[in-house]
């Protein structure tokens, strides 16, 4: 049930260092406030009751999309999806990851909403953990005794929790360059209606060798598990392969059963079956094409 | 799972050669309250702030069933600003009142809802009943004086399903119903003899269908701002349908008499048939009288979900049709199961009226139809835009889809071929004024491209179906004469040809003041703009009984039209003294008094009115219609429906693309308002067939969908391109021919859209909504059948 905000009070630190020491002083107490779309809705249901929020909104050094020259992308924990939806260094290198972007929600929550709030969140079914787990990304994060780096499938530790201890923040997220002959995709369905949550999503890296065969797949899964989780064993079945349809719908039937789900199960792990499927004949199909255009 | 960005609405309005030529009538007017809306001047209920005003919290039960043993006040009474605190046993004096107000006196033939609900109540019938509420003197306070009571509940055991509910040894639900069967009602008019003309008949199609209980999701929830002046008026904003029912509702239960009483009707956020009932006045006023303070109570959408009445659900409707080979229908038999919930409101009716409407629909000389309906520990079932014409229709144009095909006969021709026609006995047992069913099916078809679509080859889109299906429906305009249709309308001039119309419809959204003003000033020869609309306080009004049933427009249109006519036939008498001419030689057009076939011969309104308000010598008189009216007659809407949809059968999602309305609601006083309703209306009811579904938990009798992140209203996104046509001919009985046309907008989308689904995969869908799943489901039992049948060959 919705109810009033409790009080509390807003503070506005002028650097994540004084983030950090504010973390550090106000300890439980205390919640990062991105963008808020998420975290003000907790607050008026109670499950979460801060006295204190540490707004950073307003810190640039948080603020960018950045893409080093051998392809790696860094962005701040405060790109919103809006921006990073109509990013050309996003939609250029990572097209699946502004799909995930754009699929967020209603334009008012993606002008609001941050990738850092999305990842943080670690709710089951946000969508651009899917992605960021298939494209292998970093996290990197700041506390009181320094910097450290955590990969993004070993970031979640289950629904809606996180490796992140309580005086850290994340200052960045990376996403390493993919390999030629490459493509990804995010494919996802709603609940029901157009702008409803997820009911599950798939984010898909296919990477070809020259002779066609599978040299890498990557899948992860969200909305399916109590997080975003990769579709190991389906990876397996296709990597050093040829697949045809049928080893495909096969790879897709196994993600399916790997995937977790809890309300609404036998529904989403079809789905599972359906996207994957989708995604990986699609990314094979058009790595194809394109290294057959390349030949030419 | 992309949407349509761009403007997809189209319309047209298609007049009849014959129609006369109005001036203000058929133009789309700006609405009178648009521009307090727009500019947010506009007050609703929540908006009303009065001094020293307190804020009412409730408490609502978390169990389905249980007695409230005690409840303990001491802490939340101790709480600083808390100003009072009501309990069941603390406004036991205050004791019963009739949730859907359809008593004696409006319901003919002496159909009565009893309940047994109090202003908070002693045993908790629902999750969700309000058991205790607060006063406070600001919102944090009453919430903490909410979380500050300390409740001790005597767990009962429950029942929800209405067919559990009626096994012998299922707990009982209410002192009212020992076996649960809240009412046991029949089809109103039956006729001949159904079971042997079923057993004649050359083709028996049947089904059993199910419905769910839909939420209005009002914009606004449920708000009340009332207090108790020195004088010892109670004065009350009510969003109530009903005012004047409202108001006697209220005079009952704190046993007062009705010109104690104010009610004022401020603007107010949809309501779809949800207000009809009193819904948090009971409370605000209940808290008011005890802290001697305004008090506003504004209901948050759990308390919109949990408390308030919502569609009724029907957990099994078995319907048998029998048809001659050529396609005449010759019997429908009717057998429902409706959910109640934990009170009886206006849910029983929602069989009567169904079964009525939708029974009477086509030409039929054999009818019969029997529903049980049901109590259960879940919240109550009521009147929703349709009332039961929905889930009927949803079931027999379905089976009249069925027949078509199983005789080979196109699904329009079908229907045609038994449309009622005029000077027959209409759905409501009285004669048929009008009917343009033909027109609309004719309109709707050429503009949906039916028959072209339904002939031509279908591509192979993969795992995209693609199918076109249509639906017709008619609906009462008012409910005559199975309730009370009695509307009072004033009308007077002012000295400058202005003129004041005080009535009282809801304004709810629907544009009502609009075509009131519209068709007075088209009867009194004045603008649109000229009309200036008294309403909205029973101090200050006549009885009215309110905006429902589709009848706004047309019945108190109808003392709309009968005052103005008055108060003109005044204004020209003065005239002809003016203009030395008889009475019977005037014509009155834009403003100005003209003798007909002597254009040179005028007078303006104006002047005639000045005239008559500063005169000497005993002339002084103030133009002033009143006057009554009570159908006694009941002119159906009619429309037809097509739908293309796609359906994945990977992923079991309908998508819709294309709709197209045609409607036949008489004269339109204003075409822009009818296509709102039309379109809002398929909006809603694609929710309906799609999306929405309100859930509860089987095991504990939660329920899970008491907010829109659980209870799916389709958006801007997922609505389909959408054309609206009107046949726009007049009805001989409506003011200037307008029929209503509030239900009509939803009714025949979940037929329309099941017989699209059916066209596309070959699959009938008897159970809304449908969803996914059961699309899934239905494509798989599809596919063993198909299986079944090929080895037993
Ligand atoms: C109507 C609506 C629809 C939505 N639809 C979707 C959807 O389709 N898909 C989807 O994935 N999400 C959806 N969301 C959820 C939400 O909007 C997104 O997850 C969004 O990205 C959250 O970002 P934010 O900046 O608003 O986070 P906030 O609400 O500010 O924060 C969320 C959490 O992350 C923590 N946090 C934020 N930034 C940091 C940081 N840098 N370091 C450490 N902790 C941090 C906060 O303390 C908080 O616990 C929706 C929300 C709404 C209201």
């Amino acid at each position: 049930m919705f109810r009033l905000l409790r009080p509390f009070e807003y503070l506005e630190p002028s650097c994540v260092a004084e983030a950090v020491e504010m973390l550090v002083r106000y300890g439980e107490k205390a919640r990062i406030f991105a963008g808020g779309t998420d975290l003000v809705i907790s607050m008026k249901k109670r499950q979460i009751v801060p006295d204190y929020l540490i707004a950073i909104g307003h810190l640039s050094e948080l603020d960018f999309i950045e893409a080093e020259p051998n392809g790696t992308l860094r962005l701040g924990p405060l790109a919103t999806h809006a921006r990073l939806a109509a990013s050309p260094l996003v939609w250029q290198r990572f097209p699946m990851l502004a799909t995930a972007c754009n699929e967020v929600g209603t334009p008012q929550v993606r002008n609001m909403g941050t990738i850092g709030g999305n990842v943080c969140k670690a709710g089951p079914s946000q969508d651009t953990p899917p992605v960021l787990v298939s494209l292998e990304a970093k996290l990197h994060l700041v506390g009181p005794s320094g910097k450290r780096t955590v990969p993004m499938d070993q970031f979640c530790t289950g629904p809606f929790c996180t490796v992140l201890a309580q005086d850290e923040l994340v200052v960045e997220i990376e996403i390493p360059p993919l390999p030629p002959r490459s493509a990804g995709c995010y494919k996802w369905i709603t609940k029901i209606t157009a702008t409803d949550e997820t009911l599950a999503g798939a984010g898909v890296v296919v990477v070809l060798k020259e002779d066609g065969s599978f040299e890498d797949v990557r899948i992860g899964l969200g909305s399916v598990a109590p997080m975003a989780i990769r579709a190991r064993r389906a990876e397996s079945l296709l990597r050093g392969t040829w697949p045809e349809a049928a080893q495909i719908a096969e790879a897709a039937q196994i993600a399916s059963e790997e995937a977790e789900p809890r309300s609404r199960a036998a529904y989403r792990r079809r789905m599972v079956q359906v996207l994957v499927n989708e995604g990986v004949t699609e990314m094979q199909r058009q790595i194809a094409a394109s290294m057959q255009e390349a030949g030419r | 799972m992309e949407g349509h960005a761009a403007d997809n609405r189209k319309s047209a309005v298609h007049q009849g050669a014959e129609v006369a030529q109005f001036s203000v009538v058929g133009t789309r007017i700006r609405q009178p309250d648009g521009p307090a809306k727009a500019t947010g001047e506009a007050k609703f209920a929540g908006d009303i702030s009065l001094p020293g005003m307190l804020i009412g919290k409730i408490l609502r039960s978390p169990y389905p069933h249980a007695v409230i043993k005690s409840i303990d006040t001491s802490k939340a009474e101790a709480l600083p600003g808390v100003m009072a605190v009501l309990t069941p046993d603390n406004v036991a004096e205050w004791k019963t009142f009739d949730r859907g107000m359809k008593d004696m006196p409006l319901v003919a033939g002496g159909y009565r809802v009893p309940s047994e609900e109090a202003v908070v109540n002693k045993v908790a019938r629902h999750y969700g009943d309000a058991i205790a509420a607060v006063a406070a003197v600001d919102e944090h306070t009453a919430e903490e004086a909410i979380e500050l009571l300390e409740v001790e509940y005597e767990l009962l055991p429950f029942v929800l399903d209405a067919e559990e509910a009626m096994q012998p040894d299922a707990p009982q639900v209410s002192d009212l119903a020992p076996d649960n069967v809240g009412k046991h009602l029949f089809y109103p008019y039956p006729e001949g003899d159904v079971d042997k003309a079923l057993a004649e008949a050359d083709l028996v199609v049947s089904g059993v269908f199910s419905t769910h209980k839909q939420d209005h999701c009002t914009q606004e929830t449920a708000a009340c701002v009332a207090y108790l002046d020195a004088s010892g008026r109670l004065n009350v904003w009510s969003q109530c349908q009903l005012a004047h029912l409202g108001r006697r509702e209220l005079a009952s239960i704190f046993k007062m008499p009705v010109n104690r009483i104010k009610l004022m009707t401020p603007f107010v956020g949809g309501s779809f048939g949800q207000r009809g009932a009193v819904c948090a006045e009971p409370i605000a006023v209940a808290l008011a009288l005890r802290s001697k303070r305004p008090v506003r109570l504004v209901f948050s959408r759990e308390d919109n979900f949990l408390g308030l009445e919502s569609r009724t659900g029907f957990k099994k409707i078995d319907i048998k049709m029998g048809f001659t080979s050529d396609g005449t229908l010759t019997a429908i038999k009717t057998q429902m199961i409706g959910t109640l919930g934990g009170y009886m409101g206006c849910g029983p009716m929602s069989s009567v009226i169904g079964m009525t409407l939708a029974m009477g629909h086509y030409r039929c000389p054999n009818r019969f139809g029997e529903a049980h309906m049901v109590m259960t520990n879940t919240p109550v079932s009521g009147a929703m835009r349709g009332f039961g014409n929905d889930a009927m229709m949803f079931c027999i144009e379905q089976l009249m889809d069925d027949a078509a095909r199983r005789l080979g006969i196109d699904p329009i021709d079908i229907r045609l071929k038994n449309a009622k026609e005029p000077g027959e006995i209409a759905s409501m047992g009285l004669e048929l004024e009008s009917t343009y069913m033909e027109d609309c099916l004719q309109l709707g078809a050429e503009a949906f491209g039916w028959h072209e679509k339904r002939t031509q080859a279908k591509k192979d889109e993969g795992p995209i179906k693609r199918g076109y299906g249509m639906a017709t429906m008619s609906h009462c305009t008012g409910a005559a004469p199975l309730y009370l249709e009695h509307s009072n309308a004033m009308v007077k001039f002012n000295e400058d040809g202005s003129a004041d119309l005080t009535v009282h419809p809801a304004p709810v959204g629907q544009h009502i003041w609009g075509a009131l003003s519209q068709i007075c000033a088209e009867e009194l020869g004045i603008r649109a703009e000229d009309v200036h609309i008294v309403t909205g306080d029973t101090d200050v009004t006549l009885f009215e009984y309110g905006s429902d049933a589709s009848r706004s427009t047309y019945a108190i249109g109808g003392a709309t039209l009968r005052a103005a006519r008055q108060a003109k036939e005044q204004m020209l008498a003065r005239a002809a003294e003016m203009l030395e001419v008889p009475a019977d030689r005037l014509e009155v057009k834009d403003r100005v008094v003209v003798v007909k076939g002597r254009p040179d011969k005028t007078v303006t309104v104006a002047e005639v009115c000045y005239d008559a308000i500063y005169a000497f010598g005993g002339r002084a008189t103030n133009f002033a219609g009143k006057q009554s009216f009570e159908s006694t007659w009941n002119s159906p809407t009619y429309g037809a429906y097509f739908a293309e949809v796609e359906v994945n059968t990977e992923t079991g999602r309908v998508h819709v693309p294309r709709f197209v309305t045609a409607i036949d609601c008489g004269k339109a006083i204003n075409p822009m308002a009818v296509e709102g309703q039309l379109e809002g209306g398929l909006q809603q009811g694609l929710g309906y067939a799609l999306t929405e579904n309100f859930i509860v938990n089987p095991k504990t009798g939660v329920v899970e969908t008491d907010n829109y992140d659980s209870y799916k209203v389709p958006g801007a996104l997922d609505m389909p391109d959408s054309t609206v046509l009107i046949v726009d001919k007049p009805d001989p009985k409506g003011p200037f021919g307008a029929k209503g046309v509030g239900e009509p907008g939803m009714v025949g989308i979940p037929p329309c859209i099941a017989n699209a689904v059916y066209d596309a995969i070959g699959v009938r869908l008897r159970d809304l909504p449908m969803t996914p799943e059961r699309v899934l489901e239905a494509l798989t039992e599809k596919t063993e059948g198909e299986t079944e049948t090929v080895r037993g060959e």
